[in-house]
């Protein structure tokens, strides 16, 4: 397992219950990876006391015993959009945002936080839902899923699983789904370049790891509600890497894929990231994997 | 732990206002359908139905009477705990005494204590299953780091290094027996502290406490507007859904404080108590020590 670089992770709070609750993965990542951990708030203009201020240090901290950290406020009228310009201005590796989106009616008729802030940063964004009382945070990472969509434009999210697979020592297995195919929806194939048949796809991505090392390949039938979750609960995910385009759902405002919440394990969409990665470590492997994954999309 | 004033309904309960909110919807409709759609069978006797809320009074308090002594009781032993760790700290720096200043035994002094602030931390993550070996990392030198990860459980790891440290200093002769034999019985109330703190971890409530209030809450509220719809008419729904929320309430109660390790707000304060422990025993050590946890929105952590 290798120690170095340490990832940089920004982990803006709202002081929810659950960003609390989020301090036992960033425990998690600290120890396996190493990091270089800023908590950010962002206050409304002019609210920003000492009171605030206090509240701040006081927020997750044990976090000042670990090797790197600092917080920091910053007075804004829009949160989303001051996280994302401290995005801009300091590569981060990661960003933390938990489901601690408005609850009740608000909900219905406000954007989702989570789901601006994977379109604004450039950094891959994790998130957790319900998972976030039951996951475990291991104290190491066992198995990293990655969810493979053969109309995805970017191989980014697949080189960031590879990446944390080689950089922990865990199992990289690659997850798809197949849609129910019936005379109403054989329509789909003329836009999309996934297959219809599990089996197909299956085979389509292991031809495509053929001479290097192939990760398990787990293929569902249905759609990514009921079953993306089943999935991952069989493969016994600690992470799942959902790529550009999959996150977010449809709809009039801008909302998360509804699957994300469901999912028994934490994701990291990596849906508008186009930073640098360098905490990431990109080694000799995942330039195969890439390719390989390439090799899984021309065909 | 809350401190606050006012609850915020939907940070501290958000599945009881949207329970609510369902109820009066349902209140409403059938109160609609008695007055408005003239469906009288749907008017039952208040008699049963104040019996039946009686009874259930009597279970949801003796429930959260049950569910509130788990939680003192872990306050009681995080309170122990902060008495238990002054106490090896003067103990650690009173009872220990080489014939002349020895670098070494103040050494193994400040090397106690910080693993007693090591201890306090561990047994915090270790109660809500959180790593604790990013804290340690910045208190600990490597070795004692490595013996540490070897162990599932790492606040009785420490307290083992601890008890190692303690036969040093009696093989160094800076311990008499007597002096060690007290040192040592404040290592074993540190162990029952654990026990004690681990047993309401992993022993929930039984779990008939838990599934009868809540299926009994939810048929009394649901039957609630049954009974009142004949004598309050148009005002059944506020009446209904009123006390159906003193109900849902103390259900709502037990079932939160029932468990005080389990990372909500809910839960008994350790990071603070941790951090007034750690602030304690540096300033007997006359070290610079971090500052004190204040409250965030209201709640201790």
């Amino acid at each position: 397992m290798q120690r170095n670089p340490d990832m940089r992770l920004l982990f803006p709070t709202s002081f929810s219950d659950a960003c609390f609750r989020t301090s036992r993965a960033v425990a998690q990542l600290a120890d396996i990876c190493g990091i270089h951990l800023t908590i950010a708030h962002v206050a409304k203009p002019g609210a920003a006391t000492i009171g605030t201020r206090r509240e701040l240090d006081s927020f997750m901290a044990e976090a000042d015993h670990y090797d790197h950290c600092r917080r920091v406020l910053i007075e804004a009228a829009d949160p989303v959009e001051a996280i994302g310009e401290l995005c801009d201005h300091e590569n981060f590796d990661l960003v933390l945002a938990p489901a601690s989106d408005r609850l009740g009616l608000q909900r219905l008729i406000s954007a989702s936080t989570r789901a601006r802030l994977i379109n604004r940063c450039k950094a891959p964004v994790w998130t957790a839902g319900k998972c976030l009382d039951r996951s475990l945070f291991k104290s190491s990472i066992q198995t990293i899923a990655c969810l493979l969509d053969f109309d995805c434009p970017t191989d980014n999210h697949l080189r960031l699983a590879s990446a944390l697979a080689w950089r922990t020592g865990a199992k990289l297995r690659v997850v798809t789904l197949v849609s129910d195919a019936d005379e109403g929806t054989l329509v789909n194939s003329l836009y999309s370049r996934a297959p219809l048949m599990p089996d197909v796809a299956a085979a389509q991505i292991r031809s495509a790891f053929v001479g290097l090392h192939c990760p398990e390949v787990d293929v569902a039938v249905g759609d990514a509600v009921t079953e993306l979750p089943r999935m991952l609960s069989r493969c016994d995910a600690d992470v799942a890497f959902i790529g550009p385009g999959q996150a977010l759902g449809g709809g009039w405002s801008t909302r998360l894929a509804p699957y994300l919440d469901r999912l028994p394990c934490p994701a990291i969409c990596v849906d508008g990231a186009s930073a640098s990665f360098e905490g990431w470590s990109f080694q000799a492997g995942d330039s195969r994997a890439v390719a390989a994954h390439g090799q899984a999309m021309a065909s | 732990m809350i401190i606050r004033d006012h609850l915020p309904w939907v940070r501290v309960w958000p599945e009881l206002s949207q329970k609510l909110g369902l109820l009066l919807m349902f209140d409403a409709s059938i109160t609609a359908a008695y007055v408005f759609g003239g469906a009288s069978f749907l008017s039952v006797s208040s008699l049963p139905l104040s019996m039946v809320g009686s009874a259930l009074s009597i279970f949801l308090a003796f429930r959260t009477k049950s569910a509130y002594d788990r939680w003192w009781e872990a306050r009681t032993l995080w309170g122990g705990l902060v008495n238990t760790s002054r106490t090896i700290a003067r103990q650690a720096l009173t009872l220990m005494q080489a014939d002349e200043a020895s670098r070494e035994l103040a050494g193994l002094q400040r090397r106690l204590i910080v693993m007693q602030i090591c201890y306090v931390h561990a047994l915090r993550c270790h109660l809500r299953n959180q790593n604790p070996h990013p804290e340690l990392r910045t208190r600990l030198d490597p070795e004692t780091q490595e013996i540490l990860r070897a162990h599932k459980n790492v606040p009785s790891a420490l307290l083992l290094e601890m008890g190692k440290l303690l036969r040093t200093a009696f093989e160094r002769r800076w311990l008499d027996t007597y002096r060690w034999s007290a040192m040592d019985r404040s290592l074993t109330e540190l162990t029952d502290i654990q026990g004690g703190c681990e047993r309401i971890k992993n022993t929930p409530l039984p779990k008939q406490y838990d599934y009868f209030p809540r299926v009994l809450v939810t048929f009394f509220c649901l039957i609630l507007p049954f009974g009142l719809v004949e004598g309050l008419g148009l005002l059944t729904p506020i009446a209904s859904t009123s006390l159906s929320f003193i109900f849902i309430t103390l259900d709502r109660i037990g079932r939160d404080i029932e468990t005080p390790f389990e990372n909500s707000v809910h839960d008994t304060p350790m990071t603070s108590l941790s951090r007034t422990i750690e602030i304690n025993l540096r300033q007997l050590m006359g070290d610079t020590h971090p500052n004190e946890v204040h409250p965030v929105s209201g709640f201790v952590y």
